[in-house]
Formats: C-alpha cells, sequence, structure tokens
C-alpha cells in the first residue's frame, strides 16, 4: 500500500521535473522480473554506527518487500578511499543499481561517474545533494544539510540562544560541516564555536562539552549526532547545573535523546528519516529496472522533527533501529 | 665519585640529578610542563577550577587504569592490541543481561568480567602457543572482538547497536555509586585509578610477580633457565590487560548511561601511548606504573585541556598531537640529563 503510494508519488515527480532528453539510455526499460534484480550499497560509516544501522535496516526492509536481492556494503572504518574500493568493485560486478553515500564528493565523485559511464544505475543517497549533476547519478535520497543546520538554528534563535557550539564529531566532512555553517547562517557570523566531539569515547565527550560551558561562552548547543554526542551533551549541562540556562537541540535520533526530549532536556530532535535512505533506492531502482521509470531527482527524507509532544512514540522505534 | 656524593647532600642541583635517575621524574616533569602551559592559557576559563580538574582527571583516569596493566604488559615485552575492542564488548556484555534481561547488576558484571578473563586468556595462550608476535595475534583480536560485538549486538537487539537504560536498570544499587558515584568533587573511577595504581607498583617493586615482571620482558631466555613461568606470567598479564579494560567498561557504561559497540576505539593505541609518555620502552624489560600513571595524566590534561582554551575544532588532532611530542621531548631531555649526571 505504502509502497504503492511511494511508486505513485515516484511516478509523478518523475514527471513533473523530468528532463525528457535525458531519459535515454540508462533508464530505459528492462523487462526483468524482480528476484533477478540485484542492488548493490556502496557506503561509508562504520559496521555498528548507530545511524548507519538505520539506513542498513532500511535497506533490508526494502529488499524483503520488493523481492529483490539487496547487497549492502559499508566500509569497516569511516574511510572514503576504501569506500573507492567498493565502488569500484561494484562497477565490475556490474550490479542493477547500485546506492552510494556522498560524505567525501572530492574523493567519491569521479568513481560515481565512472558506474554512471559503465551503465550502472546509481542513486546517491544519504550525503553528497550536489553530487547528482556533477556525477550524472540518477537522484537524491537525503536531506540537504545546511537547511538542517540553518533551521536547527532558527529555532534555537527562537528561543532565545544567542551564541552556540556546533557539537561536530567528524570536523572537515562536508555534510556536517555544511550543518555548523546553517547554524551560523541563523545565529549570525561569529555566533558559532565549533566543537570536535570523540564518538568512541563518552567520558571524553561529556567533559568536552562540560569545558565549554564552564568557559561560558555559549547558552546553546546543537548536537550533530545523537547517541553518541547528544546523549554526553546532554549529561554534560545537567552535571554543569546549567539545565534551563543552556537550550540543547540535536540531529537524528536515539533511544536516548528521545527520552531526553520527552523529559524536555532535549528541544527537538531534528530527524533525517534515514530509514527512506536506505529503503527508498532501492524501491527507485526496482521501479526503474522493472518499468524503466526515473526516479525522482531529489527526494528529500527530511528534516522533520521529534519534539516533546511525539517523542514518547518514536522511543520504541529507534530502539529497534528503524527510527 | 666522592665529590659528586659529596655534594649530594647540601647543592640543589645534586638533589635534582639524584631526582633524575628516578625513572618516575621525566613524565612528572612532562605533567608539570603542561599543566603550567594550561594553566597559563586556559586558566581564566575554568581550567583551574575543581570542575576543570574533575574533567581531565576523569578522562586521565579511565585511560590511566588500562594504562596500568598495559604497562605491565609492555614491561614483560608484549602489546595488547584488542583492549579498545574489549571495552566496547565488555559494556555490551555488561549491559545486555541488565537492561533487556533483567540480571542484577552484580552478575552483568561478574559476566562481563568472566567473559574477559576468556579473551585474555586466548590472547595469551595463542601469543605463547603460536610464537606469534602479540602485535599481529592482539590486532586479529580487535578486529574480531569488535566485529563479534557489533553482530552479535545488531541481531540480539533487533538492529541497534547500543544498549541504553543502564540508570532505570541499576538504580539504587551500591555497586553504582562504588564504581559511577563521586566523592570530594571526584568521579569514583579516580579513586580506582590511584588505588591500582598504588597496588601495581608495590607488586611490580616489592613482588616475586614483579621481578618475573621485568625479567620476562628483560630477557626471556635467562629468565627462563632461572625458572620463571614465562608462558604463565604472560597469560596473566593478557588476562589483567582485559580485565582492566572492562572494568573502565563498567565504569564508563554506569556512568554514562548506555553501552554501545562503538566505544573504546584507538584506547589501545591511547594506552600504548600513554605508556611510552609515562617512560615504558616499546622493547620490553623497563617500565614504571607510576611513569604510567603521570603518562595518562598527561593524555587527559592534553585531550581536554584544549576545549578550555577555546582554540578552533580544525586544529585539535594537530594541537594533540604537537603536545604530546613535547611531553614525550620533555621526558627525553630530563632523562638524558640524569644519564649525564650518573
Amino acid at each position: 500500500m505504502a509502497v504503492t503510494a511511494l511508486a505513485l508519488a515516484a511516478a509523478l515527480t518523475a514527471v513533473a521535473c523530468g528532463d525528457e532528453d535525458e531519459t535515454t539510455g540508462q533508464t530505459g526499460a528492462k523487462s526483468s522480473s524482480r528476484d533477478a534484480i540485484h542492488i548493490e550499497f556502496a557506503f561509508a560509516g562504520v559496521p555498528g554506527d548507530p545511524y548507519y544501522t538505520v539506513i542498513k535496516n532500511g535497506a533490508a526492509q526494502a529488499e524483503k518487500d520488493m523481492g529483490v536481492d539487496v547487497e549492502y556494503k559499508e566500509t569497516s572504518q569511516y574511510d572514503f578511499q576504501e569506500q573507492v574500493r567498493l565502488i569500484k568493485a561494484a562497477i565490475a560486478r556490474k550490479p542493477d543499481g547500485l546506492v552510494v553515500s556522498e560524505e567525501s564528493p572530492e574523493v567519491l565523485d569521479g568513481p560515481v561517474k565512472d558506474a554512471v559511464d559503465a551503465g550502472i544505475p546509481v542513486i546517491i543517497a544519504a550525503a553528497g545533494e550536489d553530487s547528482v549533476e556533477k556525477t550524472g547519478a540518477l537522484g537524491f535520497v537525503g536531506q540537504n544539510e545546511f537547511e538542517v543546520g540553518l533551521k536547527a538554528g532558527q529555532q534555537l534563535k527562537g528561543e532565545g540562544v544567542k551564541r552556540a557550539a556546533c557539537l561536530n564529531p567528524a570536523v572537515g566532512t562536508p555534510n556536517l560541516d555544511s550543518r555548523c555553517a546553517g547554524l551560523e547562517k541563523a545565529l549570525g557570523a561569529g555566533n558559532v564555536d565549533v566543537v570536535a566531539i570523540d564518538q568512541t569515547d563518552r567520558t571524553s565527550a561529556k567533559n568536552r562539552v562540560k569545558a565549554i560551558l564552564q568557559r561560558g561562552s555559549v547558552d546553546g548547543l546543537l548536537a550533530l549526532a545523537a547517541a553518541t554526542v547528544a546523549e554526553p551533551a546532554v549529561a554534560a549541562v545537567e552535571e554543569s547545573g546549567q539545565a534551563g540556562e543552556v537550550t540543547v537541540a540535536t540531529i537524528d535520533l536515539s533511544p536516548g535523546v528521545l527520552s531526553a526530549v520527552r523529559d524536555g532536556k532535549l528541544l527537538f530532535a531534528s530527524d533525517q528519516q534515514q530509514f527512506l535512505a536506505g529503503y527508498l533506492p532501492v524501491v527507485l531502482l526496482t521501479l526503474q529496472n522493472q518499468y524503466g521509470i526515473r526516479p525522482p531527482a531529489f527526494v528529500p527524507t527530511g528534516p522533520s522533527y521529534v519534539t516533546k509532544e511525539n517523542a514518547a512514540e518514536v522511543i520504541e522505534l529507534s530502539k529497534r533501529g528503524i527510527r | 665519585m666522592t665529590a659528586e656524593e659529596d655534594d649530594a647532600g647540601h647543592h640543589p642541583l645534586a638533589l635534582l640529578r639524584r631526582l633524575g635517575r628516578r625513572p618516575e621524574i621525566t613524565p612528572v616533569a612532562g605533567a608539570v610542563a603542561v599543566w603550567l602551559f594550561f594553566a597559563s592559557v586556559a586558566g581564566g576559563t575554568g581550567f583551574l577550577t575543581t570542575q576543570g580538574t574533575a574533567n581531565y582527571l576523569e578522562v586521565a583516569a579511565q585511560l590511566g587504569i588500562i594504562t596500568i596493566a598495559v604497562t605491565l604488559l609492555m614491561i614483560a615485552g608484549e602489546f595488547d592490541l584488542s583492549v579498545g575492542s574489549m571495552l566496547g564488548a565488555a559494556g555490551v556484555l555488561m549491559a545486555y543481561p541488565v537492561v533487556e534481561l533483567g540480571w542484577p547488576l552484580w552478575a552483568g558484571i561478574a559476566f562481563s568480567f568472566t567473559g574477559a578473563a576468556l579473551v585474555g586468556l586466548i590472547n595469551g595462550l595463542l601469543v605463547i602457543r603460536t610464537a606469534l608476535p602479540s602485535f599481529i595475534v592482539t590486532l586479529a583480536g580487535l578486529f574480531i572482538l569488535r566485529g563479534v560485538t557489533i553482530a552479535f549486538t545488531h541481531d540480539v537487539t533487533g538492529g541497534a547497536t547500543q544498549v541504553g537504560g543502564i540508570d532505570e536498570a541499576t538504580a539504587g544499587s551500591p555497586l553504582r555509586s562504588l564504581l559511577a558515584g563521586e566523592l570530594l568533587g571526584l568521579p569514583a573511577a579516580v579513586f580506582w585509578w590511584l588505588g591500582l595504581t598504588l597496588v601495581a607498583s608495590v607488586v611490580l617493586a616489592k613482588t616475586r610477580f614483579g621481578n618475573w615482571v621485568y625479567g620476562v620482558g628483560g630477557d626471556p631466555d635467562a629468565a627462563s633457565k632461572l625458572g620463571v613461568p614465562v608462558a604463565r606470567v604472560k597469560v596473566t598479564l593478557f588476562i589483567l590487560t582485559a580485565l582492566s579494560a572492562t572494568l573502565v567498561a563498567t565504569i564508563g557504561v554506569l556512568a554514562n548511561g548506555a553501552a554501545d559497540v562503538q566505544q573504546g576505539q584507538l584506547k589501545e593505541f591511547q594506552a600504548i601511548t600513554a605508556a611510552v609518555i609515562g617512560g615504558t620502552l616499546l622493547t620490553g624489560g623497563y617500565g614504571t606504573v607510576v611513569g604510567a600513571a603521570f603518562g595518562a595524566l598527561i593524555f587527559g590534561m592534553v585531550s581536554q585541556g584544549i576545549f578550555f582554551t577555546g582554540a578552533d575544532a580544525d586544529w585539535f588532532q594537530a594541537f594533540l598531537g604537537a603536545m604530546l611530542l613535547s611531553a614525550v621531548l620533555v621526558n627525553r631531555y630530563f632523562t638524558r640529563h640524569a644519564q649525564a649526571a650518573s
């Protein structure tokens, strides 16, 4: 039912913003049956990372729902060179569809273009919106990261925040840096401190935030990851006795984050709904293979917001790695 | 010789020289230098307050507990690169049964310590039996253990990679305050660190086992001929190393309210760094526990102190590296000075 609706939506969007001149070649209809369709993911991200795990779960669910064959491959480290090797291996196998996350466009645009040139239908998901045009990929499923930071910043500003710290677990990664830039756009130039957070050590993460709070220069915190950054940040605010003075918000969800939102310790959790970044590309590529339906160029999956009102109902789904 | 000893009691420089012969003095000097640096740069922004001190001491303590065991192992001539993965694994081993299966906290802790002892035993036996470098054997352990932890957690939780809800599940347990409580404004980890440093120092300096550790690392063949049970000493140290990571995992999970499979990455590397800053030789046979404690203290001060300075995040890693290099250089300067004096 939902799938049908999605397919319909996809078809409509394709008609609405489709560029007829380009719908030749790789988007031509094929008559392969679904169980013969093989779709590969070549993703960055570390196995076990809570954020990427949701994407992986989305892909697995789509594999079941669509009845196609999905192989989810991810890097063993957060290493884009390794991801390039995954893409090259995929090109050699020539799957019926390839889904790539482009956290590092400089490194990945080239290999993704090679995949496109090799005639593989490619969808970029989760990160790399700007790479669609550069690489000739069919489309992007994900969120505009600058807008995520901007909107989060506007809401923080609405709560009276004047100067915020952007808690960034991967300084130098374009999609995360864009969020901090969006935040700065909302709060005004010079009003954002970017703070590097170590995701693999919660004590260190918490204490770094405490150090920032003790310096007393910020009245807002925006965490760029949920479990590993926002949870320690909330603890830091409480332990520093600054609850109520410092407004905290986060991007992405985790059970701990949702409890904090429910209890009013976090203003909101900006939700990318990244389950869709795993789920939708499989749907779109399946339809593309089966019926030649051209995927829409941009499918925004977020930001949607979890606030005090709806946090409780999302917790159980987050525990299961769906939200 | 007489002249040297003669002014030893009177001349202040001579006192410094005598002190300089203690291997611990070099990391102590490094720690003082690092502290002075941050006190001058970030003294006005909270580094010098009780909270600021507790901040870096907690980080130093958690690293320091592991560094004690890693140092003993390095003195005995072996490495354990699997401690970081052990930390992540132990957290889940403890948290999962407590939160999801309703076990009492002590049972969860006992379960994870048993699992860790087993991992240490396997590491030790593999190193002894295969005679392969422990660097390689435990490097394999690093990957295997992390991979198993991720796959296991993902499967049993039905999709997640973390176990939350620790606070609710363990509320009121006296073990909580013992492991994650506070005393005098300092977290429990700091007292565990100090206590274990004391115990390990005494064991290393005053007991037969301590002599064995030095002997095994200094010259295993000679030690073996003298009747030192080389294999037993090494296996024991591998087990202790895994247990130290488990203690830190337990403290961390209780203090932070969640276990997740990514915790502890690069801890093996940080512990070796702290041990080396503390004067432990990479080649084995030399090192002290007190030195290791100050090595961990330097690491903690540098990694947290930067955030009191308000330096740009882009520079963080470069700054960390530069500070560590300076600390090691200060160490070496003092070591040379001490050697030249004697």
